[in-house]
């Protein structure tokens, strides 16, 4: 008996063993997080990721672009030197990080998701974020990873050239206008404002901002030959952008603990060594754009941007600022009432709450709970103002060129902002009367005197703390110091070639950043090899963009 | 059933017969007699006596476990004097699944050490008692500090990126080997967890020596073949000791140990703090900017003026230190008939180690059983609890270790504390920023309370059916189940809790395994073929969950609890992982006359880890193994030939294994929640892969194994060599990958090797005998291509201080190790900084050193004469690099016996980097440099990691131990009685000028080779002195 009872038992034990066995071994997901979760869990970090690539990166653009100087002399950045190969530093390599692995993949997944499910906002979305990206990546490092990235069982990724980049980027932007654009949502599943705080799911304004995409990426044709004929577009696209103010894309912090604090912010304590320049004082205090600091002259929104140091009698009310490459020899000397202040606010020249939050802290965009602006309505005007000097319609320029100017200065005195930031203006916002005033003061021209340094140094303005990428695209387009055709003098008036520039450099300047050491010239070498990037000069080749 | 079937044919001439057993002289109890060809038989009583009734013709069968069955005829003798002999054991191996096989079928090498040998070894963690005595295995501890962990890996890491470590089997049950994961706690502020600072024991050491019968090490393809991927590394079975039928016996050993650590990293005492020769208190050195970037931060640098003669000089080493003290006591009952034994045995092991507070402390039950019902069905159980309590010291940067060694020798390290409780600070300059240096490492290990618990409780049930004579099935069922709990505090006042104001760690990890094997077995012998099959399928599923949470912002400042955290800084995490297996498996060993032996295995395993939500995967895959054996010395012409080669037998294999990614979950996608504002979740750093396949080892194995003169000379060699393709790793790679670290699936480690094992007795008469044995292995691993054409890819665990880490490029050798070097030009010769004299550092990661050894040297003699016994074994090593990373930070701080040369001018042999130094001239260095008067001359730009890595030899004598067996004259009482003195790492001859060679600078969870041979602020093993005795009754 025993031994049939065992004869059954094991037979038993054996069809068992050999059925049933794929499902007992199904148990290969993580208990602990979603290995599949709904693109709406996604996308608030896709929006959250976006300021710490460019924000991380303005470290060193700022520099490039004489935004920011540092404190001390001869620095690196401001010399248009680099850092990176040969030496083992990332810096300048977070747009990079960004593009491919803080959104980049994450978006993958959002439009494979969103296609599956019906989701068509959260696919439009994320293929503008995608085409955002990767605009940025390239204006940076120019040759850059595109058709080939993301590519799976493989360690090596080939580069493609810019020309192929921003055309891959128009091809995003019209796969996102399709997605936007479509009304057959699943009802059945999250809709875009689950996710999205930037727009609470506004489709019509994620409309508008690819749309913006498009018009910046039709600038980046301006060197070439047949650029009359693309301005139209950038105009178009400019036009079937934001309308307003309210349409900008600005990306808030909720500055409850470091991570989702701004980076530019007291707290983070990131900006202790940056100092306002001589060329954005030279913009706001009447220099360039009227030829004299007299009172009348000076730019209502200085205060609001700007710091001033205790000590103001130096003509401009005391707006003092560094010479790149020259830092601010008075830094170390603590007791000087001449120092060049902290961005975080006048007489300020240390940071007033590093590591504790302190809302009433900071200044303009440096401050722990203010957006971090990502495309203006100001911005695009003044490129639809280029784009109509360029086809030398003067009038529809000057218009423009009003309408970026009134735009920025409700920039700055917006008062409502998404999850509750806080103003960027510094105590009350401007008046009409300020403003008016200056809109008829000599730092603003008529459509008959108009010219690109005026409409570039404007854009400057308005861009100035937070659109690094897009203003270094500008100064490169005009080589930082063409001959300004419309004028006398170059379109950027202020830009200063540092007096002590790198010595490798021979006079060049920086046209582009190395692609990220821990990613590409550690395990990417021979692509880097081909393309020229291990080449000491890499940084100093221009860009295909910016030549004719 | 005809149980009882007696041959009612009693022919008239039977008549009782009488007799006595003996072994040497002693009577055996519980031998069964048996009547040839009947089933009539008895067993003797304890003095050895039996009475039989039997006839002159009756052929008498005398057996006894253990020993070899003799037959002898009646004949006209009415009494009659037995001796049996002691079965050699090597005869019958136990191998894969449990399955016992004569030792002349087996195609491929095995070790069997016995398990008194460990036990003598009176080591608390058992794997390093195997160094030396078993071919092709290394053994790394972490450190010497009780409760260490201790890596065991047999024929190299064929895993570059993934677990090297084999399979622990007990008495055919699974044992969890795991380590705990440090990345699965939560770091503060200052407190960081990447394996390296904190070691949490390997779960194999929770077995008492004193329990293990033998220790069967596979390293051949045949067994890793059946027990697939995670027999992939090599299964080393073990075998607890059970009762044995006979009289029952009461046995008791213990040993006292005292232990103290002898061997250090040399500092240099003759200079004072300082820097460029002057001397400044307050002078700090902080290389890598440990210590953080904060301005004073450091380790009071050693670049001053010589010290006066006048001060006192402390040796804080041998204050420091104290006297191990260590006590085992191991009890144990057992006995049994033939049908049922018992064995139930307690352990007990309290060790304080030489580093004040630190400590473990073991205790274990095991009762082991089993019992035949109705002659037909074997029971066999076992249970096996196992408490013990670790209270370790952090090692590694800023652990006591480093601290002591760069503490300034003018300072006397005891004055740790002031009465009001608060730490003294070494320097005045920190004036109450406890974070600008080290803990006093009194107050290290004292204020900075760490310890591990653990409760394991493990089991088995085991069943078999004779159901014919040729056909057995049965089944095994274990449980493994532990919860290891932990604490990591840091004092508010500490170096790593000053700046969060306290630091607190707890966590607690449950593991639930549970596995079967069933299997039938079927031997038939067809004509002269014997044939053996073995079918089976097992299940294995494995549950590990770790909780761990945090807490920062001490309320009491002495007080270490969650509880006694800021409510807003506690944090909390959970970390599960799944897996399960199942294997179908089949066997067939056919053997010709003992001549000739054919096998053939092969298993199909499903891995829960190859599954998939999202995409359609087969987690199935097939292995298996073919191998033969050839005992040529049983042919009559070689009988005839050489009638004095015992055995001659010549072997070869091959065989296929299949390995899984080391974690689960990473086939779909892997999300990670987002702190960022609005939250929600992102992709995790670890990008998973669709497409991860097993990683697949075809391994090939030939020897040979030869007998002589009786066994008097025994040599067993085998030659190996293991291809390791599709290796599964999570590497590091461009960004295109969308990744930070990517799962790549590819490339190709090759592993060649050579084992010896020679055995000889060359003395063996009655008072004396003297028996040796002789391990030799090398390995030769190489990455022959790497997974996805990655240019390169390195543990970065491993990169634990300065640029050097574990870490292999297309070409390197299993054991590589790469840092970075000094900029050369063309000519290779070392670039000068034209303004400063010194060398330029290359950021660049270059091969500076391979870990494996050229062989490795096993020697284990046991003498006896009379009644004393000694025996030892000698382990040496032959090259191999090892970095000395604890004197590369003594050097840049200025405390090594390297710095001392600094008087001296000299000029550094180079070129000047100044444009020229690739033409045809380059200009040569001519800037002289004082070092004692320009230190720069020992910071990282002069020194790389490069000039730490030494080659090293050893010759260590890993343990000896004299034993005395006191003559009993009346043994009814006591059977034995043994006394022993056993020393345990008594000596060791090397050239390697830092403390101990075989240290690892991470824990035993670390991947690929590890951080074995990376020595970095690690206790040398101690020497230890045991007495002990042992008794049975």
């Amino acid at each position: 008996m025993i031994r049939k009872f065992s004869k059954y038992f094991f037979a038993l034990l054996l069809t068992t063993g050999i059925f049933g066995c794929k499902k007992y071994l199904d148990v290969n997901s993580d208990p602990d997080t979603p290995q599949n979760p709904d693109p709406s869990s996604v996308m608030p970090a896709m929006l959250a990721g976006i300021p710490r690539g460019i924000q991380f990166d303005a470290r060193y653009i700022s520099k490039y672009i004489q935004n920011l100087g540092s404190t001390a002399a001869a620095d690196v950045w401001d010399t248009h030197g680099f850092q990176g190969f040969p030496s083992a530093l990332d810096n300048g390599g977070d747009i990079w990080r960004q593009a491919y692995y803080g959104l980049g993949a994450n978006l993958n997944f959002i439009i494979n998701e969103g296609l599956k499910k019906g989701q068509w906002d959260y696919v439009g979305a994320a293929y503008a974020l995608k085409a955002y990206m990767f605009q940025n990546c390239t204006d940076v490092y120019g040759e850059i990873i595109f058709h080939e990235a993301f590519k799976e069982n493989t360690s090596v990724f080939k580069y493609d050239e810019q020309p192929v980049v921003y055309a891959g980027v128009d091809s995003l932007c019209r796969l996102a206008l399709y997605n936007l654009k479509r009304d057959d949502l699943n009802p059945a599943n999250s809709a875009l404002s689950k996710g999205d705080f930037v727009y609470d799911g506004n489709r019509a304004k994620w409309v508008k901002f690819v749309n913006g995409i498009l018009a910046r990426n039709f600038m980046r044709y301006s060197n070439k030959a047949n650029f009359t004929q693309l301005a139209d577009s950038v105009i178009y696209y400019v036009d079937q952008s934001f309308t307003n103010g309210a349409d900008d894309f600005l990306i808030p912090f909720d500055a409850t603990k470091n991570d989702d604090t701004n980076f530019f912010g007291p707290y983070r304590n990131n900006m202790a060594a940056f100092r306002q320049t001589h060329m954005i004082v030279r913009y706001l205090d009447g220099t360039s754009f009227a030829g004299s600091t007299a009172y009348a002259n000076r730019d209502p929104r200085i205060r609001h941007m700007l710091s001033a140091s205790q000590d103001t009698t130096n003509g401009n009310g005391g707006y003092r600022s560094v010479e790149p490459g020259q830092g601010d020899p008075q830094n170390a000397n603590t007791t000087s009432r001449t120092r060049v202040a902290a961005v975080w606010g006048d007489s300020l020249y240390a940071n007033p709450s590093a590591n504790r939050f302190d809302p009433s802290r900071g200044k303009y965009v440096w401050r722990d709970k203010v957006v971090s602006p990502i495309m203006s309505y100001s911005e695009l005007q003044f490129l639809k103002a280029e784009a109509a000097l360029r086809k030398s319609n003067a009038a529809l320029a000057y218009t423009a060129y009003i309408n970026g100017i009134n735009a920025h200065f409700d920039f700055i005195n917006r008062t409502v902002y998404p999850r509750s930031n806080v103003q960027l203006y510094n105590g009350a916002p401007i008046t009409a009367a300020e403003r008016a005033a200056y809109l008829v003061s000599p730092n603003v021209k008529t459509a008959a005197t108009l010219t690109y340094a005026d409409v570039l140094g404007q854009k400057y303005i308005a861009q100035w703390g937070w659109n690094f990428v897009e203003q270094w695209v500008d100064l490169r387009r005009w080589h930082y110091t063409d001959t300004d055709p419309l004028g006398s003098g170059p379109v950027f008036r202020n830009y200063i070639i540092p007096s002590n520039l790198q010595a490798f450099n021979q006079g060049r300047l920086a046209y582009r950043i190395r692609p990220r050491y821990n990613s590409e010239y550690v395990w990417n070498r021979p692509e880097l090899d081909r393309i020229g990037a291990t080449l000491p000069d890499y940084h100093l080749k221009q860009t295909w963009f910016s030549l004719p | 059933m005809g149980l009882l079937f007696y041959s009612l044919n009693l022919a008239a001439q039977d008549r009782a017969v009488t007799g006595k057993v003996t072994n040497q002289g002693e009577p055996l109890f519980g031998v069964t007699v048996t009547i040839k060809g009947t089933k009539r038989s008895t067993q003797t009583n304890a003095n050895g006596n039996f009475t039989i009734t039997a006839s002159s013709a009756d052929v008498l069968q005398f057996s006894s476990v253990g020993f070899t069955t003799k037959e002898i005829r009646v004949g006209e003798s009415s009494s009659l004097s037995v001796e049996l002999t002691i079965q050699p054991k090597e005869l019958e191996v136990v191998t894969a699944y449990g399955i016992s096989r004569g030792k002349k079928s087996i195609p491929y090498a095995v070790t069997t050490v016995e398990g008194s040998d460990i036990a003598q070894t009176r080591r608390e963690n058992f794997i390093n008692s195997l160094a030396g005595r078993v071919p092709g295995a290394t053994v790394t501890a972490t450190s010497g500090a009780p409760g260490a962990s201790s890596q065991i890996i047999l024929r190299g890491a064929t895993s570059i990126g993934g677990n090297n470590q084999p399979l622990f089997v007990v008495d055919g049950v699974v044992y969890d080997n795991q380590s705990l994961n440090q990345e699965g706690l939560i770091g503060g502020q200052s407190v960081g967890f990447a394996n390296r600072n904190s070691d949490y024991g390997n779960r194999a050491m929770d077995i008492n020596p004193s329990d293990i019968e033998t220790v069967t090490i596979l390293k051949g393809p045949e067994a890793t073949a059946l027990y697939g991927a995670d027999g992939a590394s090599g299964v080393i079975l073990i075998t607890t000791k059970k009762g044995k039928a006979g009289k029952t016996s009461l046995n008791y050993d213990n040993s006292f140990r005292t232990e103290k650590v002898y061997r250090f990293q040399e500092i240099q005492d003759v200079y004072g703090i300082g820097r460029n020769g002057i001397y400044n208190p307050s002078e700090v050195a902080n290389p890598y900017s440990i210590l953080g970037t904060t301005a004073g931060a450091g380790v009071p640098a050693a670049f001053g003026a010589k010290i006066p003669d006048s001060l006192q000089k402390f040796d804080n080493a041998g204050n420091f230190f104290q006297t191990g003290f260590a006590q085992q006591h191991n009890l144990s009952v057992e006995g049994g008939t033939d049908i049922s034994n018992l064995r139930l045995s307690l352990g007990y092991v309290d060790q304080k180690g030489i580093v004040p507070n630190t400590g473990y402390e073991r205790f274990t039950v095991r009762v082991n059983g089993s019992t035949k019902l109705m002659n037909l069905i074997n029971i066999s159980s076992s249970l096996n609890y196992i408490h013990s309590t670790t209270d370790k010291a952090t090692k590694g940067a800023g652990g006591y270790l480093l601290n002591l060694l760069t503490w300034p020798v003018t300072n006397d390290v005891r004055k740790y504390i002031n009465p009001d409780g608060t730490r003294v600070p070494l320097r005045n300059v920190v004036l109450g920023n406890y974070t600008l240096e080290y803990d006093n490492p009194f107050w290290d290990v004292y204020k900075n309370p760490s310890q591990d618990k653990l409760d394991r409780l493990t089991g088995n049930i085991n069943a078999g059916v004779d159901i014919t004579k040729w056909l057995n099935i049965g089944t095994v069922l274990g449980v493994d189940y532990y919860t290891q709990t932990g604490t990591l505090g840091t004092h508010p006042l500490s170096r790593f809790g000053f700046a969060s104001n306290g630091f607190y760690s707890l966590y607690s990890q449950t593991t639930r395994n549970i596995n079967s094997v069933s299997k039938a077995s079927i031997n038939k012998k067809i004509g002269d073929f014997s044939n053996t099959l073995t079918l089976g399928f097992s299940f294995e599923d494995n549950q590990t969950t770790l909780q761990s949470q945090k807490g920062e912002r001490f309320f009491e400042r002495e007080f270490f609890s969650i509880n006694n955290t800021d409510p807003l800084s506690r944090d909390a995490k959970t970390t599960v992982s799944n897996i399960r297996k199942s294997r179908i498996f089949a066997n067939l060993v056919t053997g010709y006359r003992g001549l000739l032996y054919l096998s053939l295995a092969a298993a199909r395993e499903g891995d829960s880890r190859f599954m998939s939500k999202i995409v359609d995967k087969d987690p199935f895959f097939t292995y298996g193994s073919v191998s033969g054996s050839f005992v040529f010395s049983d042919l009559a012409p070689v009988k005839n030939a050489a009638p004095w080669l015992t055995l001659g037998k010549l072997r070869a294999s091959y065989a296929t294994t299949g390995k899984g990614p080391y974690a689960p979950y990473v086939i779909d996608y892997r999300f990670t929640p987002q702190i960022t504002t609005g939250g929600g979740y992102a992709y995790d750093v670890t990008g998973n892969n669709f497409g991860l396949e097993p990683e697949f080892t075809k391994s090939f194995e030939y020897g040979g194994e030869f007998r002589l003169f009786r066994s008097r000379l025994t040599l067993d060699i085998a030659r190996y060599s293991l291809k390791s393709e599709k290796q599964l790793i999570a590497a590091r790679a461009s960004y295109g990958t969308g990744f930070v670290i990517k799962w790549f699936n590819g490339g190709l480690v090759e592993n060649r090797g050579l084992e010896i094992q020679l055995g000889g007795q060359p003395i063996m008469n009655k008072n004396f005998t003297w028996q040796t044995t002789f391990n030799f292995d090398r390995n030769v691993g190489e990455v022959l291509q790497m997974p996805s054409d990655l240019p390169t890819y390195y543990d970065s665990d491993t990169w634990v201080f300065g640029n050097l880490r574990s870490q292999y490029f297309k070409g390197a050798r299993i054991g590589n190790m790469a840092s970075n070097t000094f900029r050369r030009n063309n000519a290779g010769q070392i670039l000068i900084s034209p303004t400063s004299g010194l060398p330029i550092r290359d950021d660049e990661f270059r091969t500076v050193g391979n870990r494996e050894p050229d062989f490795k040297l096993g020697w284990i003699n046991s003498f006896t004469y009379k009644d004393f016994q000694l025996s030892f074994n000698l382990d040496f090593r032959k090259g191999g690099s090892v970095f000395n990373r604890t004197e590369f930070f003594l050097y840049l701080t200025g405390y090594s016996k390297k710095n001392l040369d600094r008087e001296t001018p000299r000029i550094i042999e180079g070129v000047l980097q100044d444009g020229l130094e690739n033409t045809a001239n380059p200009t040569k260095n001519t800037i002289a440099i004082t070092p004692m008067y320009n230190s720069d001359f020992f910071n990282t730009n002069a020194a790389t990691e490069e000039d730490f890595i030494e080659e090293v030899d050893w010759m260590r004598l890993r343990d000896i131990t004299l034993a005395y067996n006191v003559p009993l004259k009346n043994r009814k009482v006591i059977r034995s009685l043994t006394f022993f003195v056993t020393g345990t790492d008594v000596f060791m001859i090397t050239n390697y000028t830092g403390a101990d060679p075989s240290v690892n600078s991470n824990n035993t969870s670390n991947r690929g080779f590890g951080g074995a041979g990376i020595d970095y602020g690690a206790i040398s093993t101690p020497r230890g002195v045991n007495f002990g005795l042992k008794i049975s009754l």
